[in-house]
């Protein structure tokens, strides 16, 4: 066992991975002499070769589109965006190419590539730095979009991520990149992809978050102080979630708050949403409560504090669920 | 939030002062306008009076220390302001000390402690808003919030257990409802003047919904001939005395309806209903009589009138309608119609359109009997004629029917023709 933060749990993925698999090689900007922007790629470069941890140019469809042939052809490559914002750049390669290998040749070839980037605010950084687009990543057939929200989960995902067939894009939670220290295996595990973590149990109502905000939600039972009995689902992977544990817990409380970052037209709340209509309607004592950042771009450094959720957005949603 | 004191703008040039000394510490209690402490500007030295009673929570500034304009000199925490307020207000100043750099990885908080790795809590606790699982759609749990209704005490007789609309609203059927006032406010008038209001109920209410459903659903109008009756007129008179001896009042509607019993056994569509995408044909045939009554309108109806002659549908008729007038007619006695009769004739009218006694294919309106000048035979005479209006339900019987029937019927009337 050893004490990580979730950017050091995202190293020891990667070098077990690169250790266990001579297929898989690391790529992006400045993972390799640098050691990367959050120092997930530290020392990596020293102990694998250049040929395995590879600085690119600054050019994020180069790199997926690069990735992608790698993949098709063998490797298993693991691309690091440096910010999802940054992500955008690569989406017409994810749309059109990765996440269709497997049905245009018919099964023959896949592609086992894994996009990272840390994704979310609340660290006071630039333009394009603090983006949450996981709802626009999950509307692609063909590609899975996990987030975990802790340093074990961090590393069980990301090496399902990396031993998975198909294309993953792995998202994660800068904001506690390092406010979560936990002591977690050296050896190799798996955290499965599509399965979500009931992180408490309770009977009044179903609380669904991911990445960071599963953190401001437990904050947020917290200073509820048992006022409710709130269950709390990280939902993990976002394609495809599990909707099984969802509509069981909803079934179960008849309320639910769903928490995230990002804005919330089209959000990845309405899909879960939509899910429980269909498959927990009966169950349903209120309306789900979405809170979410409202429907403008991201803003600068002074004003994110009134963009994103904290613990009392999530409170007052819960009220409101609880209150209906 | 509370209050900061800031050092005001006094004009005159001042941009900066010197705290010469504090006459107040952190944690003391102040009222408004005593003097917090004593500030040296280029001019003089002035006392500094507090703008707000309160709490001091922070000096930022020590004695000898200088202050420029628009700075926090002291916050004060205001009377109505618990603990709470400072404490995030103050914990809002740490966080604001941070400096922003503009750096591209922004801050990232460094984790204090290690937190265990499976950190589910298994016990779930029971709160008093937990409820064990109803299966029920929105709509009906609206329903039973608003009727007080319990869904936990009602068994779902829906698909898988589901509690449904009816569910609740028979167990909502045994809940008292809201007492009102028991006062009703009725406007005796409308935008153009004064009105009576009469409430629509009873036999009227049956009426008005019978009329509406008839009318919007049957395809009605109207044939309308008149019948001589000359001789029939002089066959009554000559029996009517008889009769009278029985204790029978004998009208025309006997006669009348006779002959249309006659006739609608030839003719089987006027005696008929339309159920769906089938023609009911009727292989009996019970006569209604429109019946005027203070109450309103009734429809007692003669049974197996094919078998009944003259004196038997004359004493039913009698009968029928006493009853109905005095409101003791038997409910059987008001259903079973297949085809009606409704005499305005005894208030005077001459054609009028009748409308059907629905699900019926035909009404026959009977009007008053006239003595009209009618050729015959190149020569103007005096005849007796009766206005009849035929209404049909085009649906089911055609216009030449409908004619062909009454063209029957008023041969009959004219020849005395009754079997």
């Amino acid at each position: 066992m050893v004490v990580a933060n979730i950017v050091q749990a995202v190293t020891m993925a990667l070098r077990q991975e690169l250790a266990r698999d001579k297929n898989v090689v690391v790529l992006g900007e400045d993972v390799g002499v640098n050691g990367g922007v959050f120092r997930a790629t530290d020392g990596l470069q020293k102990e694998f070769g250049p040929d395995r941890i590879i600085d690119t140019p600054l050019a994020e469809l180069g790199i997926v589109g690069v990735s992608i042939g790698m993949a098709v052809n063998g490797l298993k490559p693991v691309a690091e965006i440096q910010f999802s914002g940054f992500m955008y750049a690569a989406f017409d390669q994810l749309v059109s190419h990765a996440g269709r290998i497997r049905m245009r040749s018919r099964g023959r070839y896949t592609c086992p590539l894994v996009v990272r980037a840390p994704y979310g605010g609340g660290i006071r950084a630039l333009e394009l730095h603090c983006e949450s687009g996981e709802a626009l990543f999950s509307h692609i057939p063909g590609i899975k979009m996990v987030i975990p929200s802790n340093p074990y989960d961090t590393k069980g995902l990301l090496a399902s991520a990396i031993q998975d067939p198909d294309p993953v894009i792995f998202y994660e939670p800068m904001r506690i990149y390092r406010a979560i220290k936990q002591d977690i295996p050296e050896k190799e595990y798996f955290v499965p992809i599509g399965k979500a973590n009931v992180v408490q149990e309770g009977n009044d109502v179903t609380l669904i978050a991911w990445g960071a905000m599963v953190e401001t939600c437990a904050d947020a039972i917290e200073k509820l102080n048992n006022k409710y009995s709130v269950e709390l689902i990280d939902l993990r992977t976002i394609n495809p979630y599990d909707a099984e544990t969802i509509i069981a817990s909803v079934k179960k409380t008849g309320r639910c708050v769903i928490a995230h970052e990002a804005i919330r037209t089209s959000g990845f709340a309405a899909e879960l949403i939509a899910a429980i209509n269909e498959k927990a309607l009966l169950s349903l004592e209120a309306p789900v409560v979405r809170v979410t950042s409202p429907d403008v771009p991201f803003p600068l450094a002074k004003l994110e504090g009134y963009f994103l959720p904290d613990v009392n957005r999530v409170i007052k949603g819960i009220e409101k669920v609880m209150s209906y | 939030m509370p209050y900061e004191f800031k050092f005001p703008d006094v004009g005159e040039g001042i941009h900066e002062g010197e705290i010469v000394k504090w006459l107040v510490k952190e944690g003391d209690k102040v009222h408004a306008d005593q003097p917090l402490g004593e500030i040296e500007t280029d001019k003089a030295i002035v006392e500094m009076p507090s703008p707000k009673s309160g709490k001091i929570l922070k000096i930022h500034v020590p004695a000898g220390g200088v202050i420029h304009v628009g700075e926090t000199m002291v916050t004060i925490l205001e009377e109505h302001e618990t603990d709470a307020d400072a404490k995030r207000h103050m914990e809002k100043k740490e966080e604001s000390k941070v400096p922003y750099t503009g750096s591209v990885v922004g801050f990232l908080e460094e984790a204090k402690d290690v937190k265990p790795v499976q950190t589910i809590k298994k016990e779930a606790k029971i709160t008093a808003a937990s409820q064990p699982s109803v299966q029920a759609t929105p709509a009906v749990r609206n329903l039973a919030k608003q009727l007080n209704v319990d869904l936990n005490s009602l068994k779902g007789t829906g698909p898988d257990g589901r509690i449904t609309i009816d569910d609740v609203q028979k167990a909502g059927g045994s809940v008292k409802k809201e007492e009102s006032s028991g006062i009703k406010v009725t406007r005796k008038y409308d935008f153009f003047g004064y009105v009576d209001r009469v409430p629509l109920h009873g036999v009227k209410k049956a009426v008005a919904n019978k009329m509406a459903e008839s009318i919007f659903t049957a395809a009605q109008l109207t044939n309308m001939h008149e019948a001589d009756v000359t001789e029939l007129a002089a066959k009554r008179e000559k029996e009517k005395a008889q009769y009278e001896k029985e204790g029978i009042k004998l009208t025309f509607m006997p006669y009348i309806v006779k002959a249309a019993t006659l006739c609608l056994k030839e003719h089987p569509y006027l005696n008929a209903s339309l159920e769906g995408e089938d023609i009911i044909l009727k292989k009996y045939y019970n006569i209604g009589i429109a019946v005027d009554t203070e109450e309103g309108l009734f429809v007692p109806v003669v049974k197996g009138a094919e078998a009944k002659d003259i004196k038997a549908i004359a004493k039913d008729i009698d009968k029928l309608a006493n009853d109905a007038k005095s409101r003791k007619i038997n409910l059987m006695d008001l259903k079973g119609s297949s085809f009606s009769v409704s005499n305005l004739g005894s208030v005077g009218v001459e054609f009028f359109t009748p409308i059907i006694n629905y699900p019926e294919s035909a009404i026959l309106g009977v009007g008053r009997i006239m003595e009209k000048p009618v050729v015959k035979a190149g020569k103007i005479e005096i005849r007796k004629m009766l206005p009849l209006s035929l209404t049909y339900d085009h649906r089911i019987v055609d216009g030449a029917q409908a004619a062909r029937f009454m063209s029957d019927l008023m041969e009959r009337l004219q020849l005395c023709d009754f079997g």
